[in-house]
């Protein structure tokens, strides 16, 4: 059984869901390895690697901005996330309720589901783009944010509807699938960029005899760099790394992936997210860029980003199957969390009909492609809104019992909503907000200095809130308990 | 059976790179690597679910 899996049956509650997971139920560095591989190599990354180039990057920042980036986001699960979910062994969900309560974790959970509807709907709008290439009916620009065509919001709602009912009724099939087309689709994608790589060899008349001509090539006329595309974010050597490390945040900082690596038997089997990061993340973005870049080649007025045609006209028929299974693969967990997100916080509700509106929801938000073609700042955006619980989380594990505080101060106060980490989520997310809409920072680069904000809020905040809330037991002994001030 | 399976599976992984390698090397026109590699992902499916579904199972 995977790792993933288990997650899945964890936030189905079936197993471990509220007790440390038992050492005779870890797992080895090998599930690891697969699960990330899989989960990292998904439809959404041909809509990434081609922003990149709509975003005007350079060979230089985004060959070696990647490396760096992905090399801190493997970093990240490794320093931040492994050690804490292989001690505590909770789910993220768990140790959330433990330091927040439970009305906390409700308000995280809404707004968990409501990011998971968007992406996959994102992932919804990459298997409808291969639909086109069948059915040829107009498919959406770059810069459009509303449905174009009536064969478009027909094509979305077929992949929707389907994606929505086989994650109702069959969450688990979809994951075998998934694990089957892991290793094929990663291969596809590399296939993706030798291709496209020969194609700009061909069409541009380029003499290959060593490195250092393929480079040349990437610089002059893969990744030029310049002006980007109206509408969008120039993009630097800093944009592309701190996009890379951030792209994840929500897992590794955010601490998502403690449902994961709390079956991990030792922390530094986070490294096991390097498969996904430079197969997904950096393979996979290259190769899609590439393809592109190599459509901006051929016209440089055809801009639109359409993972459909793109993989098609690279590998044919098996590059339109690799964007339908690898959008669908993906879109069918998004929809089935989001439905788990969503049911916490409508307890009595049927998971059936819960995952059956979430899946709708996402194929109504995968009708506007204004979240496919913005999807760098959408993906930056989600990992920035539920960054400063994973800071919450880091704090109050390792260091709040070093300002003379307590440590899961919900369970011990018996407070339904801890204002200490829900002010300091409020704020630092006001304070980000601010930073974008104000001072104009690019949503990439908030969420680091947001992280330490979060964390200095968590501690001051925490230091007036746990005088104000007295824990359960030591008011148990000069009498009644009242657990809220 | 299961053994055979795998290597046809495994197989199948090799015949879907050696076109694109073959193409980027000059030496396979696109339409025919397109189709090969059709062929490598039928194969990949039919031999590797039974494989892979069980395993994941």
């Amino acid at each position: 059984m995977s790792t993933e899996q288990q997650s899945q049956q964890t936030q189905g509650g079936s197993e471990f869901e509220r007790e440390p997971v038992p050492q005779n139920r870890l797992l080895g560095f090998r599930s690891f390895v697969g699960m990330y591989a899989g989960e990292h190599t998904a439809g959404t990354e041909l809509m990434i690697g081609p922003l990149f180039v709509a975003a005007g990057v350079s060979a230089f920042d985004v060959v070696v901005g990647l490396i760096v980036g992905n090399l801190l986001a493997v970093a990240s699960w490794v320093v931040m996330c492994a050690p804490i979910a292989t001690r505590a062994r909770l789910t993220l969900y768990y140790q959330l309720e433990k330091i927040c309560g439970r009305q906390l974790v409700t308000l995280y959970n809404l707004a968990n589901g409501v990011m998971f509807c968007f992406l996959a709907g994102a992932m919804v709008t990459v298997s409808a783009t291969a639909l086109g290439v069948w059915f040829h009916f107009p498919m959406p620009a770059l810069n459009d944010l509303y449905p174009n065509s009536v064969g478009w919001v027909i094509a979305v709602l077929a992949v929707g509807i389907m994606i929505s009912l086989v994650a109702a009724y069959g969450y688990q099939i979809v994951a075998k699938v998934a694990n089957v087309a892991a290793p094929w689709m990663v291969l596809v994608f590399i296939a993706f960029g030798l291709i496209g790589l020969r194609q700009f060899i061909d069409a541009t008349g380029t003499k290959v005899g060593s490195l250092s001509d393929v480079w040349a090539l990437a610089q002059t006329h893969i990744w030029r760099g310049g002006d980007p595309h109206l509408g969008k974010v120039k993009f630097t050597f800093w944009h592309v790394m701190f996009f890379a490390w951030f792209c994840n945040m929500a897992m590794h900082i955010g601490m998502s992936d403690l449902s994961v690596l709390r079956f991990a038997k030792k922390s530094w089997y986070g490294v096991a997210s390097g498969t996904g990061m430079f197969l997904g993340h950096y393979l996979a973005w290259l190769a899609a860029s590439i393809l592109y870049a190599f459509q901006l080649h051929l016209n440089p007025s055809n801009t639109d980003v359409l993972p459909g045609p793109l993989a098609y006209q690279a590998a044919g028929l098996a590059g339109l199957i690799c964007v339908i299974i690898a959008g669908w693969t993906t879109a069918n967990p998004t929809i089935y969390r989001a439905g788990l997100a969503f049911q916490a916080v409508i307890p009595r509700s049927s998971r059936f009909t819960v995952t059956l509106i979430t899946g709708l929801i996402a194929t109504l938000a995968g009708m506007f492609p204004a979240i496919a073609m913005q999807l760098l700042e959408f993906v930056a955006l989600y990992g920035l809104i539920l960054m400063p619980m994973g800071a919450v989380i880091f704090v109050d594990f390792w260091l709040i019992r070093r300002f003379g505080l307590q440590s899961s101060y919900a369970e011990r106060s018996g407070t339904g909503f801890n204002w200490a980490a829900g002010a300091a989520w409020l704020v630092t997310l006001a304070i980000a907000w601010g930073l974008v809409r104000f001072a104009g920072v690019p949503i990439f680069f908030v969420s680091l200095p947001g992280w330490f904000v979060a964390a200095t809020l968590y501690v001051g905040l925490s230091l007036v809130y746990q005088r104000k809330v007295r824990p359960v037991l030591e008011q148990a002994k000069p009498g009644p308990a009242v657990a809220e001030a | 059976m299961r053994r055979i399976m795998i290597i046809v599976a495994v197989l199948s992984l090799v015949v879907l790179m050696v076109p694109a390698i073959l193409f980027l090397t000059g030496r396979m026109e696109l339409a025919t690597a397109k189709w090969i590699m059709l062929v490598a992902t039928i194969l990949w499916f039919a031999a590797g679910t039974p494989w892979l579904w069980k395993q994941t199972g």
